[in-house]
């Protein structure tokens, strides 16, 4: 990884005439990740525009990456057990990041870039939670908002509360304020150099969505209520439009809560007065994640992923859909789903949306998409102005045989004027292995981005594919039978594991009888006659099995370039692949 | 709703009026399929003096009352996977002994050949082409697979003082790949000698409400709650099984017009973690909101990450964590007869396509069942 590092960091100090003809993006490495889990990164774009990440290597460690200086350990103490994390600018080219440490002293701790041995605790008894934000202040400071468990004596009924603390440049904290009872802080800047912070709280049976709002002069105003609803769940967050504030969340209606439906809200005279919105046409969708851009202007865009929870059906897969505003809120277009229908068969759980360019008037939006087996990043792209789309649901040239996933907590999309650094996770096929990724674009080069030339399968080379396997069952070739099924169980069985399962089996036939496509995944029908022949099993019986004739279906999958079996266990359940 | 009863001669005896208490083995969950069976354990502990059925289903003791009542109250076929579906009913009486155990396979996938009676059992009732004829131990397997259902065997037992006479347990056994779990029966005694309101009365034990619930990651390990809602006899809805009138008259559970009498095929309950102000607690000690009730009928199951959250709160939880169980009383509706009462039965097995455990490699599937008490 530090080799990764150094050639990007050499990239960035060439005089541009020494830069080669750039191949549309740089991949760089940022470091290995755990292979699984949410909040696990962040990353940040400093006023200098250097792009910033934060991650917990494997959960034991907590780094820094920093455009210039490379890696920056910020706790690496072994008895120590930190999670939660945020980032905000403190300063040109210098972050803070905040994170909760558990042992051996249970905080809130501030810690800024250029002096990562200085630990600043700003939690201060509250029994801070690891859900934390933080924004900059002007002068190199920040604020930090966070939820802790302290009870408090006159609210026994709430147990949970968002506090709020001040640092500035120097490393002073102040004291936490109590804000409002709650356990999902967030807040957004209000445009005017002071945050509004918004929670979400249990009052008599119903939840409540309730604000307050901290000025420029750090007085913070009274509770403003926004709305209240029956119960809500993820997601739900806040942004800054054109003057208004904007606060989203899922309400849970029915008796049951399954009637699910993306609500909100906006403010534009300081949290007075609320002017509800919903989701209606995306009624039923489960929504996974939600995220939401805007221009600046007026012109507001929602990512979300979700998946169909209608009363009575099973669950669909995850599906990604763009709702846009063109007038700050007041109306919301239909739906636009990122795939097609014919994708449905896999899942999209992911969906990022921001405003790039210059003038911030072209709507980038990242699916991640399983259609083609591996995660891909695909994106669209509106043309200058917003409205047309120059590019619709095509495919980044990412390299290597990697499926690459969208972060769930971080906005994805880093872009500051003609940079653009999407901000992605790679897993190898056995999924052991998850690294952060920076892909790197110019605005232009985002444009001339050449998709990988599309997987149109091959039908004829189907039934060859599934006739060579026939061939290997019946001729016991077991090498020749293991190289046809799918790189992801290849990646987790060696031939000599798979070689365990096999033997008992004698195949007279095995024969490709017909398929069904869609996309790359086809539905096989796979002639067999089979027996098992009389061996003495373990138990001391004879054990066998008579001769039969059937037709068995199996999955086929055109995956880089050729058709591959999915391995599947009936019995078991077991299968390889994730799409 | 199918009947599958062989009546053989049943008589209305007008006899004299006799108590109806009686012992009650409840097994709350059972299963079938093409690659899952239920084994189960009957041990008839009684003695002589305990009051048993003959073959009509008249209760007595002496020659020919030597039957205990088998039932099984099922969802099969596509109604197997269905919360809502109201349960069929399949019973026999089948033959018992003093200090006897059956061990039956409830599907016959073992012990085909011997009415799904299995390990070589010689007892005086294993009779094949005596005295039980087409009736079978294996009641699982004359209904469409897949199935999922409750089990009831009980004798008729009158005496006041405690003498508990029937006990088993059961297995639930995945032959395919030989991983298995299972529970004890829950048993209910009548010694009071009682009318008939209280022989069936479970309720008491009945999940706690409030129970609290642990859960692995979701993308590794499947999280499944099975529901078996229970009578509730504080609302008089006792789920009685023996019979509609007085006097030694056969049990049947079914009216003229088919409908169940005695409720356990409508039981209702509805499941939920509701835990703090929300759903359940991450690793971390962070709540989350976004709970989803599940209403069951009869029996059921409801996953944790899949219908008890939304999306979005189980994206939260996805490295697992802990909820607390909420049992409650659904609105009333026609065709059903709700209750708060329910017994949940926990199993974690590996997830669909999951081939790790903790992130390291597991050879193998493994699943983990127990009753929550």
């Amino acid at each position: 990884m530090r080799y990764l590092l150094r050639a990007f960091v050499a990239l960035l100090i060439l005089p541009a005439s020494a830069l080669p003809v750039a191949a549309a993006g740089e991949v760089a490495d940022l470091g290995a990740l755990p292979p699984s889990g949410i909040g696990t990164w962040a990353a940040l774009r400093d006023p200098r525009g250097g792009l910033w990440a934060a991650l917990y290597h494997h959960r034991k460690a907590l780094f820094l990456v920093s455009p210039d200086a490379g890696e920056i350990p910020l706790m690496t103490d072994p008895q120590a057990a930190p999670s939660g994390l945020a980032l905000a600018p403190a300063g040109k080219d210098r972050v803070w990041a905040a994170f909760r440490n558990k042992l051996p002293t249970r905080d809130l701790y501030l810690v800024r870039s250029d002096a990562p041995k200085s630990l600043f605790p700003v939690g201060r008894g509250t029994l801070p939670l690891a859900r934390i934000r933080l924004a900059a202040d002007p002068q190199g400071g920040a604020w930090v908002l966070w939820y802790g468990e302290r009870p408090v004596k006159d609210a026994p009924d709430q147990p949970y509360w968002l506090y709020l603390n001040h640092i500035d440049a120097q490393g002073e904290a102040g004291t936490p304020r109590r804000v409002l009872p709650g356990v999902y802080p967030t807040l957004i800047p209000d445009g005017a150099g002071g945050l509004v912070i918004f929670s979400w709280y249990r009052d008599a049976g119903r939840t409540r969505v309730a604000m307050r709002h901290l000025g420029a002069d750090g007085v913070l105003g009274p509770e403003r209520s926004v709305a209240t609803v029956p119960q809500v769940s993820p997601p739900l967050g806040a942004f800054l439009s054109a003057g208004r504030w904007f606060v989203y969340w899922e309400t849970q209606y029915g008796e049951y809560h399954d009637d699910l439906l993306i609500e909100g809200a906006y403010s534009e005279d300081g949290g007075r007065t609320w002017h509800r919105f919903s989701l209606d046409p995306l009624r039923h969708l489960d929504v996974r994640d939600l995220s939401a851009a805007a221009d600046g202007s007026g012109g507001i865009a929602l990512a979300l992923a979700g998946r169909w929870r209608n009363p009575g059906e099973p669950l669909g897969r995850f599906t990604a859909f763009l709702v846009r505003s063109q007038d700050n809120g007041a109306h919301w277009e239909a739906p636009l789903e990122l795939r097609p229908a014919s994708s449905h068969y896999s899942n999209a759980p992911e969906a990022k949306a921001a405003f790039v360019g210059p003038k911030k008037d072209r709507l980038l939006v990242l699916v991640e998409d399983w259609r083609n087996i591996r995660a891909q990043v695909r994106y669209w792209l509106t043309a200058p102005g917003g409205k047309a789309w120059a590019v619709r649901d095509a495919a980044m040239p990412l390299p290597g045989r990697y499926s690459y996933t969208l972060g769930y907590s971080d906005p994805g999309i880093h872009a500051a004027g003609k940079r653009i650094d999407l901000l992605m996770e790679r897993k190898d096929d056995a999924f052991t292995e998850n690294h952060l990724i920076d892909y790197r674009l110019t605005l232009d080069e985002l444009t001339r981005l050449e998709p990988p030339a599309p997987a149109f399968p091959d039908l004829a080379r189907l039934k060859s594919r599934v006739n060579a396997y026939g061939q290997a069952l019946v001729g016991k070739d077991y090498q020749a039978a293991y190289d046809l099924f799918d790189p992801f169980y290849r990646a987790r069985v060696d031939f000599l594991g798979f070689l365990k399962t096999q033997g008992r089996i004698r195949y007279e036939v095995a024969e490709y009888q017909g398929s069904k496509l869609q996309g790359p995944v086809a539905e096989v029908q796979f002639h067999i006659r089979a027996s098992v022949p009389k061996f003495r099993g373990r138990s001391g019986r004879e054990l066998g099995a008579p001769e039969r004739d059937v037709v068995i279906p199996v999955r086929w999958l055109w995956i880089d370039g050729d058709w591959y079996m999915e391995y599947r266990s009936e019995a078991r359940g077991i299968r390889y692949t994730r799409y | 709703m199918k009947l599958s009863k062989v009546a053989l001669g049943v008589s209305l005896g007008l006899g004299a009026m006799g108590a109806q208490a009686a012992d009650v083995l409840f097994f709350p969950y059972v299963v079938s399929s093409s690659t899952v069976t239920t084994i189960v354990d009957v041990i008839d502990n009684g003695g002589a003096a305990i009051q048993r059925y003959n073959s009509a289903g008249v209760a007595g003791t002496g020659a020919g009352f030597n039957r205990l009542h088998w039932r099984l109250n099922y969802k099969d076929g596509a109604n197997a996977t269905s919360n809502s579906a109201r349960c069929s009913e399949v019973d026999y009486y089948l033959p018992s002994s003093p200090q006897d155990l059956q061990s039956v396979d409830l599907s016959a996938h073992f012990g085909s050949t011997t009415k799904g009676v299995l390990f070589n059992d010689p007892s005086i009732n294993n009779n094949w082409n005596g005295t039980i004829g087409s009736l079978t131990y294996a009641l699982a397997s004359n209904v469409t697979a897949p199935m999922r259902g409750v089990l009831f065997v009980h004798n008729e037992d009158i005496a006041t003082a405690t003498n508990a006479s029937l006990s088993g347990d059961a297995m639930i056994f995945e032959f395919a790949n030989g991983a298995a779990w299972g529970y004890r029966a829950i048993m209910h005694e009548n010694n009071t000698n009682a009318a008939n309101a209280s022989d069936f009365d479970l309720d008491g034990s009945a999940t706690t409400n409030g129970s609290q619930v642990a859960f692995m990651p979701s993308a590794e390990v499947t999280t499944r709650l099975f529901v078996t809602p229970l009578d509730d006899v504080n609302a008089g809805n006792t789920g009685d099984l023996n019979n509609t009138g007085a006097g030694t008259t056969p049990v049947t559970m079914l009216a003229a017009s088919g409908a169940s009498i005695s409720g356990w095929d409508r039981f209702t309950a509805a499941v939920s973690l509701q835990t703090g102000a929300g759903v359940a607690y991450d690793r971390d000690e962070n709540l989350v909101s976004g709970s989803v009730g599940v209403q069951v009928t009869c029996v059921g199951a409801a996953d944790v990450h899949a219908d008890m959250m939304t999306s979005g709160a189980s994206t939260q939880l996805a490295d697992g964590g802990y909820g607390q169980l909420n049992i409650a009383q659904p609105s009333a509706a026609s065709g059903i007869a709700t209750t708060p009462n329910a017994v949940v039965t926990y199993l974690s097995f590996s997830a669909a396509g999951a081939t790790t455990f903790n992130g390291e490699n597991v050879d193998g599937v493994f699943n983990n069942g127990f009753r929550i008490p």
